[in-house]
């Protein structure tokens, strides 16, 4: 059965369908949990959250939307609301978005970033920069199926994300600059 | 010409996909001529290649499995809820005030029951891995103020974030008990009474093949009027305030607090006592034969554990017994199932019926209840001192198989009587 069909038999009662359904959706749930917390068990603990909602709220979702960014939205609001009540953040603004001069180019840019900074970096985002990343990179979202899923306008999803990357390339910057490669 | 942060959009925009022709050969014209740009540019993309190449994590586990037992619960709550409000209907003559409750929104019962509600909810969706749990509850604090104390230690071996859900729930139990204090006394008399003329009561529970059918067989009316009865009896009256249920459950919430003596409730009422009473004779029964069969076994252990299951009539055995049997399961789903385990001392009764388990002492007084999703029960025991009663539950998955058993640990505190 495509997606399409199962959600439908899912509404419908079909208790099988439904249970199909989370199956389908369970790994992208967990993705995102997990790159939003930065954690396993909270991951775990997020992710199995929101497909309990998922769970008893299917009626509650409706064609219109994609049945991916519902998802998508459920899970990262779970996310966020656990992210604060863990811990405060920083604002992106405190640090300086400057272009960086042409002193220190060349082999920098070429070096590889290893995946633990980078996701070290991606926790040092504001929650929603964080989640338009994690939206764009891990679920392959377009612009507007990150607007639908976080409920923000096009263009604050634009910039969200730019400034995302921008501060990503200063964090994983001075890494490559501090530490040992 | 474009300007440099403008030529960023363009840079961001570019590697996300989005731009056209046009828009990339300006791009391009600009990084031609700006080497700042041009600089920003290979490390922007680089930048997103190194997102893309994120390792696509997956779960240790099936996540959908480890929550199953909640959402079987959830199922059996919105089962129970379609129940009563179907029972619920007319010609009951209802006292003024319940009416008024039960028409009432939940959250407007009071403070009271919105902390239940929010314990529910807490516990329904903060701590997932414990609803199960949740349905766990402390019964009976006005019980306890009358004539005895009583504490209730649930632990699960298997999880970690549970045993704190016993104080916060105790806590709340004795707020209530205020609340409830003039209706548990009739009820606890209906119960003690009415047990002596009830002989017909036993045969209720139709026999069925085998222990491991499905429930699906079992006529769902049956299902929803043998469920909701226990509402009423009387500790369910706080059970259900405080439950991780009320999270889901308006109705099962206010009904049994407020009918208390109506005409349906007494009849709940002397259902459930009915089976108590058939229970404890049954249990003798058991006790006398499991005496003759195996006396020595369970002076060794010192342990009776009675059993009833289904149509095979009675057995007993002792624990040995159960577990080299590779534990001959209790099945939480089937509607006639009934299962009994006595401490040696008779002080406790655990009685297991369709989903649920419920904890008697001596005196027939419910101590402890607790809803079970469909599931497997294997090795129900009291423990050497009598004291603790555990049990393995193996939760059923939608396929029908079960789940790792977990450990559930009930310790209820004698009564001084």
């Amino acid at each position: 059965m495509v997606e399409q069909e199962l959600i439908r038999a899912a509404q419908s009662g079909d208790r099988d369908a439904l249970i199909t359904l989370l199956r389908n959706i369970e790994t992208h749930v967990y993705r995102t949990a997990y790159y939003i917390l930065n954690n396993e068990q909270d991951a775990m603990d997020a992710s199995q959250e929101a497909l309990i909602r998922i769970y008893s709220k299917i009626n509650s979702y409706e064609e219109k939307a994609q049945f991916k960014t519902w998802v998508q939205r459920i899970v990262t609001n779970i996310c966020i609301d656990k992210f604060r009540r863990n811990k405060p953040s920083v604002s992106i603004d405190e640090h300086e978005l400057v272009f960086q001069g042409d002193d220190n180019v060349e082999q920098e840019v070429m070096s590889t970033y290893v995946a633990k900074d980078i996701q070290e970096a991606i926790e040092k985002l504001p929650e929603h920069h964080r989640a338009v990343v994690v939206l764009r990179y891990l679920q392959d979202f377009s612009y507007n199926e990150i607007a639908d899923a976080l409920n923000l306008p096009l263009n604050t999803v634009k910039s969200y994300l730019f400034r995302a990357r921008q501060q990503l390339q200063l964090l994983l910057h001075d890494y490559q600059k501090g530490g040992v490669r | 010409m474009m300007n440099c942060p403008e030529v960023m959009e363009l840079m961001n925009r570019y590697v996300d996909d989005d731009l056209n022709k046009i828009e990339i050969s300006h791009l391009m014209e600009h990084l031609k001529q700006c080497s700042d740009c041009s600089e920003m540019f290979e490390r922007l993309k680089h930048l997103s290649a190194e997102l893309e190449n994120m390792p696509k994590v997956m779960p240790k586990f099936s996540l959908v499995d480890a929550i199953m037992p909640q959402l079987d619960l959830l199922d059996l709550e919105q089962q129970q809820n379609a129940a009563v409000r179907e029972t619920s209907s007319p010609s009951v003559i209802v006292p003024m005030k319940p009416r008024w409750r039960d028409r009432m929104p939940f959250r407007t019962l009071g403070g009271v029951v919105a902390a239940g509600f929010i314990v529910g909810l807490f516990l329904l969706f903060n701590k997932p891995d414990s609803v199960q749990q949740a349905d766990m509850e402390l019964t009976s604090v006005q019980e306890s103020s009358a004539d005895k104390s009583m504490v209730m230690n649930e632990s699960q071996t298997l999880d970690k974030g549970k045993t704190s859900t016993a104080p916060s729930t105790a806590t709340y139990d004795a707020g209530t008990d205020t609340k409830a204090a003039d209706e548990p006394n009739k009820a606890d008399n209906l119960n003690e009474t009415k047990p002596a003329d009830q002989g017909k009561a036993p045969d209720e529970p139709a026999p069925k093949d085998t222990q491991q059918e499905k429930p699906a067989t079992v006529p769902s009316e049956q299902d929803t009027k043998s469920t909701p009865p226990t509402k009423g009896e009387k500790s369910g009256q706080q059970d259900h305030k405080v439950g991780g249920s009320g999270g889901e459950q308006q109705v099962p919430t206010t009904k049994p607090d407020a009918k208390p003596d109506t005409k349906s409730d007494p009849k709940s009422d002397a259902g459930s006592s009915n089976q108590q009473s058939k229970k404890s004779d049954n249990g003798q029964g058991n006790d006398n034969s499991g005496n003759t069969d195996k006396s020595s076994d369970q002076e060794q252990d010192r342990r009776s554990i009675s059993q009833e299951v289904e149509d095979k009539g009675f057995e007993s055995s002792d624990m040995m017994g159960l577990m080299s049997l590779a534990a001959p399961g209790f099945d939480t789903s089937l509607a006639d199932a009934h299962m009994e385990v006595r401490s040696e001392d008779k002080a406790f009764r655990a009685v297991f019926d369709e989903h649920k388990l419920v904890v008697y002492n001596g005196k027939k007084k419910v101590l402890y209840k607790q809803t079970l999703t469909d599931g497997m029960v294997t090795n129900p025991m009291w423990s050497e001192d009598q004291k603790t009663f555990t049990f393995e539950f193996s939760s059923k998955n939608a396929d029908g198989t079960f789940g790792e058993p977990e450990l559930m640990t009930i310790t209820p505190k004698k009564s001084k009587s």
